[in-house]
């Protein structure tokens, strides 16, 4: 493991998007000593299939599985996670939307929130706007959160734990049963708390939950013991 | 769309028996959507597009949509197409041949209206605004997406469109954007940005009052606003 690499994971069904999301990333300021690979995979059955494939393609530590529609907006970004994992190595998985409860009926969306992706739902818009170009994360000031579960629109890891392809096989729950996945292998999931998002995702205001329910059986069924319970209780 | 907060949906199973008792509508109304879609970009028959407006306007006509986000972006395109029909402006979906570009479009735009808010380097920037001048990109396309997109620097989106479109749009459309952008914000650069446009028209008089609009003017503009008040007095006398 090439512990001064990061690796972007990123399933893609639509260039334009893809596109715009890599502008972005070729906007991040690069630690000094590290490198930072692209995986897109294109075609993958499930999301965790793709990201399986992405895990086993790139031996950097770092891995930020992002999905196509999410924008970087803080420039720092790989500064900032990296600042994250060393500060504790038990910090495995870096979020940008968190929920510290694991939700009784499954939908993490059901349960309070520590939100940082743009924008700050529910709340007003800021004025006068921030300047982004003059944002940085301080970890001592700004500080993070530990959570039960992610969103799976960024997830950020320092170790590997294969994605579930046997029992997900479509588009959802892979980051509900993920987070549970490190924090029973005794990792710390954490949220850094965001004065500014570091992210836009830019997914039409609408969530596609045809088949969320589906998982949300298999997830209350796996994790029934947890339910409803705080990170620090599982 | 489902809320993230707990009161608004207490029985979560009884919601997803409600979602899954729409999903054939719902899945045979979007093949439907883009079929239409298809034919009336293949015969540039923008005006039959409207046919579908009363699917998202008239409740009882409307298949659970809320789960595509296509499907909204199609709504946002067919309000814009309204705009544009009743104030003679060329189709933001000029030239597209089917579903798929007008997607494209639609995000395309709205990429390139992000580029400019959020201040990306000037050869991304440069690339937005060429991507901008090569559509049908009015005002009216503008406005709507501003509005319901996910934007927030107003001050930025606006003064920058305003500037790189000063060529184009004429000068009553930048005058109405300009107070398109006063709905959303009331700061100085609204209204400094109001007065030049009025002084490019030679109407020192609305230029005038446009500045004395702001609530906070800076040391600079006071002293602007002196000056053309001076020019105003010589005038009149």
């Amino acid at each position: 493991m090439n512990p001064n690499k990061f690796a972007f994971i990123i399933c893609t069904n639509n260039e334009f998007f893809l596109h715009e999301c890599l502008t972005y990333i070729s906007l991040l300021e690069v630690p000094a000593g590290y490198e930072v690979e692209l995986f897109t995979i294109t075609e993958a059955p499930s999301m965790t299939s793709g990201y399986n494939e992405g895990m086993s393609s790139t031996d950097a530590k770092y891995k930020i599985y992002l999905h196509q529609d999410v924008f970087v907006f803080n420039k720092y970004f790989l500064y900032d996670i990296l600042s994250i994992f060393q500060s504790d190595s038990k910090i495995g998985m870096i979020g940008m939307v968190g929920y510290p409860y694991v939700s009784a009926n499954g939908c993490m969306w059901q349960s309070p929130s520590i939100a940082g992706a743009y924008p700050f739902y529910g709340s007003a818009k800021a004025y006068p706007h921030a300047d982004y170009s003059q944002y940085r994360y301080n970890l001592s000031k700004d500080g993070l959160s530990d959570v039960a579960l992610i969103d799976g629109l960024c997830m950020i890891t320092a170790y590997d734990l294969p994605w579930n392809t046997e029992e997900l096989t479509g588009w959802d729950f892979y980051d509900a049963f993920q987070s549970m996945e490190f924090l029973l292998h005794g990792y710390r999931v954490v949220v850094p708390s965001q004065s500014l998002p570091w992210f836009l995702h830019d997914d039409g205001k609408f969530l596609s939950l045809w088949d969320y329910n589906k998982y949300r059986q298999l997830f209350i069924e796996k994790y029934r013991p947890y339910l409803g319970k705080k990170y620090s209780d599982i | 769309m489902p809320s993230g907060n707990k009161d608004t949906m207490t029985n979560i199973d009884e919601y997803f028996e409600k979602l899954e008792a729409t999903r054939k509508d719902s899945f045979l109304f979007y093949d439907f959507m883009e079929e239409h879609i298809n034919n009336c970009m293949s015969n540039t028959d923008y005006d039959s597009l409207f046919e579908l407006l009363p699917y998202w306007e008239i409740p009882d006509k409307s298949p659970n949509l809320t789960y595509s986000a296509d499907a909204i972006r199609v709504y946002h395109i067919l309000q814009i197409l309204e705009w544009e029909k009743k104030y003679h402006k060329e189709p933001f979906v000029k030239s597209l041949n089917n579903f798929a570009e007008l997607k494209e479009r639609y995000c395309k735009t709205v990429f390139s209206i992000r580029r400019l808010e959020m201040n990306l380097p000037d050869n991304l920037i440069t690339e937005a605004i060429n991507y901008l001048f090569s559509i049908p990109f009015d005002i009216y396309a503008a406005e709507l997406l501003i509005s319901i997109e996910f934007f927030e620097n107003y001050d930025q989106i606006y003064s920058r469109l305003l500037q790189h479109f000063s060529d184009v749009w004429s000068l009553e459309d930048r005058i109405l954007f300009n107070s398109m952008w006063e709905k959303k914000s009331d700061s100085e650069p609204v209204y400094l940005t109001l007065s030049s446009l009025y002084m490019e028209g030679n109407d020192l008089f609305s230029a005038y009052s446009a500045l004395n609009q702001i609530k906070y003017p800076s040391a600079e503009t006071v002293e602007f606003i002196k000056e053309l008040k001076e020019v105003l007095q010589n005038e009149s006398k």
